[in-house]
């Protein structure tokens, strides 16, 4: 082992950004609450430093529940239509078991990933982000056409498992594409080829992407508010 | 290269014939693991395959399976290794937990045994500014229990298991060890006695070293539970078997300079415990018929004095 070369190459460790929320994990969705890596408090700015994240699991994560819990308090118990919402998801699991197309899930999604990869990993410009833009399009596509399930089964069915993943996954994509190729600047692990510098004139700025009912992409960069801690470079 | 992996598939929903063996040939990378060939599987050959996993770095502790016959992450496990030449791998579920489907076991037992030492610190009192500080050194002590990623693949070999599912297990109780000897937990003697107790506990393990063998992680569950084990004789947490047996194992061996098993029987019961005594009877007949019921008298070794000399020594040393 110790004589043959070792394969190496980079890995994911982190999402900064995410879902937004203030420092109660308040989502703007009233009853929606997010916490941990899926939420974006802005407390890590455009990279996070090592071990930051735990410690903003255990804040806001106990707020959030705290928030969440008082909420849930405070709305009267209304009749949730569970039945209709049960039925909405079955009739969505049963259409992908039965999606009659050619491809399996894992090759629609390793396709989108290397594509994300090369397009938009650790370093990108407009070219190659353009590039991963257009086979999330495509990924679009494919996963509303072309994927078959092979497996019917109803116990731990991790086939079905990876197609609503993908769903999801293509949804992150969609916005990481679309927020990487709004900032026309290098910031944290945004590191562009073509804009190499930081620009604090024109981009002290969020990137906030909606989806519309329709789908439709809304974006929007609201300022950065500025109070104690001045932005600075990682130096490590 | 070449690699087949027999894997043994079971899948719930079948009528009937639902466990069999399935063969798998496929290419990999020379430096692939095992895992590696198993979400080859999966994502190229056939989706109906359901394993865990995760991390894929022996982080997570959620690939816990058996590869030829032995309780192992499969993510930490190459190919290679295990068939240099190509030799066919035997992929199956752990043991001693219900298989849910294919290569996934129910872990919900282990999970309750962890939640049963309430794994978490529980002081007695505030900390005296802020938080509870524990020193360096006294966190350095635990690595090797805090150092359990919960794969199960102790609880999957352990032999105790096999036979009687009550057992605590090697996991939860290296987890109770990692509290035990917190210097900021003020729960001891009220973990310790708990662990104690007669069905299940500290003192049923049978020092088969199975779960240091495969933990992956040095956990040592084995040793963990020596540990516990010597703690509450020290407390003076005595009302077991498990502690009487000790001390008669002791005395008789300190006594004759060997062991005296039908003392070490009854002591280990308990002299005034009638019904195991009594539960006693049946084997000590068998043993009878045999011809292997040892002597009333005990034997006493040539060199007993020497044995005394020794025990003597030890005492002094402790
Ligand atoms: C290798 C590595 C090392 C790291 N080291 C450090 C470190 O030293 N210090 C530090 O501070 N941070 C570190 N981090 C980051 C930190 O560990 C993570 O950010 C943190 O654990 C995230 O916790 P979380 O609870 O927010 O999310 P997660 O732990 O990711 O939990 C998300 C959960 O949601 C579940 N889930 C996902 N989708 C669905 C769905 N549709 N329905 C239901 N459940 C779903 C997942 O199965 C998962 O259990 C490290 C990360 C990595 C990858
Ligand atoms: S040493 Fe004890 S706990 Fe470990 S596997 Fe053997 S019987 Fe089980
Ligand atoms: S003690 Fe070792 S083998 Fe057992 S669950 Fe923990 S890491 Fe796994
Ligand atoms: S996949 Fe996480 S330990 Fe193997």
């Amino acid at each position: 082992m110790s004589e043959k070369p070792v394969p190496i190459r980079p890995g994911m460790h982190y999402i900064m950004g995410g879902i937004k929320t203030d420092v109660n994990g308040e989502t703007g969705v009233p009853g929606l609450y997010a916490a941990g890596e899926c939420a974006n408090v802005s407390v890590h700015g455009a990279n996070r430093l090592g071990a930051n994240s735990l410690l903003d699991t255990v804040v806001f994560g106990r707020r959030s529940a705290e928030k969440a819990s008082d909420y849930v308090k405070s709305v009267p118990n209304e009749d949730i239509p569970t039945k209709s919402y049960v039925e909405r998801d079955l009739k969505k699991i049963k259409d992908i078991i039965d999606s009659e197309g050619n491809l399996r899930v894992s090759e629609v999604r390793n396709e989108m990933a290397k594509a994300m990869t090369e397009g938009i990993g650790v370093f990108r410009d407009q070219k190659s982000m353009e590039y991963a833009k257009s086979v999330v399009e495509k990924t679009k596509i494919k996963y509303r056409d072309s994927i078959k399930i092979q497996n019917k089964g109803k116990v731990y069915n991790t086939d079905l498992l990876f197609a609503l993943e993908l769903e999801n996954m293509i949804d992150c994509a969609e916005s990481i594409v679309h927020g990487a190729l709004t900032r026309k600047e290098s910031r944290g692990a945004h590191f562009r080829t073509d804009i190499t510098g930081r620009n604090d004139n024109d981009w002290l700025k969020h990137t906030l992407i909606y989806k519309k009912e329709d789908g439709e992409i809304k974006i929007e960069t609201p300022d950065v508010t500025i109070t104690q801690w001045q932005p600075v470079e990682r130096v490590y | 290269m070449e690699v087949t992996l027999n894997v043994k598939r079971f899948d719930p929903e079948k009528p009937k014939n639902n466990t069999w063996i399935q063969e798998y040939v496929m290419d990999i990378h020379q430096s692939s693991t095992v895992l590696d060939a198993l979400i080859h599987v999966r994502e190229e050959m056939d989706g109906t395959l359901a394993l865990r996993c995760a991390c894929r770095a022996s982080i997570c502790g959620s690939c816990g399976m058996k590869v030829n016959g032995e309780a192992k992450l499969v993510c930490k496990t190459r190919v290679e290794e295990l068939s240099p030449n190509g030799e066919k791998l035997l992929i199956e579920p752990m043991g001693n937990q219900p298989v849910i489907k294919d290569l996934i076991v129910d872990l919900s037992a282990f999970f309750a045994k962890m939640e049963q030492i309430s794994p978490f610190l529980q002081p007695n009192k505030e900390p005296e500014s802020g938080e509870f500080i524990a020193s360096n050194d006294s966190m350095e002590k635990l690595l090797t229990e805090m150092n359990c990623i919960m794969c199960g693949l102790c609880v999957s070999e352990c032999t105790v298991l096999e036979v009687d599912n009550t057992f605590i297990g090697p996991a939860a109780l290296a987890k109770a060890s990692r509290f035990v000897y917190d210097p900021r937990d003020d729960k001891t003697s009220e973990r310790l006695n708990c662990l104690n107790d007669e069905a299940g506990g500290m003192w049923d393990c049978t020092r088969c070293m199975q779960c240091v063998e495969v933990c992956p992680k040095g956990v040592s569950p084995m040793d963990r539970i020596m540990d516990l084990r010597e703690t509450a004789i020290e407390i003076g947490a005595k009302k077991t078997h498990g502690y009487h047996h000790t001390n008669s194992f002791e005395k008789s061996v300190t006594a004759n300079g060997r062991l005296d098993e039908s003392r070490l029987a009854l002591e280990s019961a308990g002299i005034f415990n009638i019904f195991r005594l009594l539960d006693l009877v049946p084997v000590g007949l068998r043993a009878l018929i045999r011809g292997k019921l040892p002597p009333f008298i005990p034997h006493k070794a040539k060199d007993n004095k020497k044995i005394k000399e020794l025990a003597k020594a030890i005492k002094e040393k402790e």
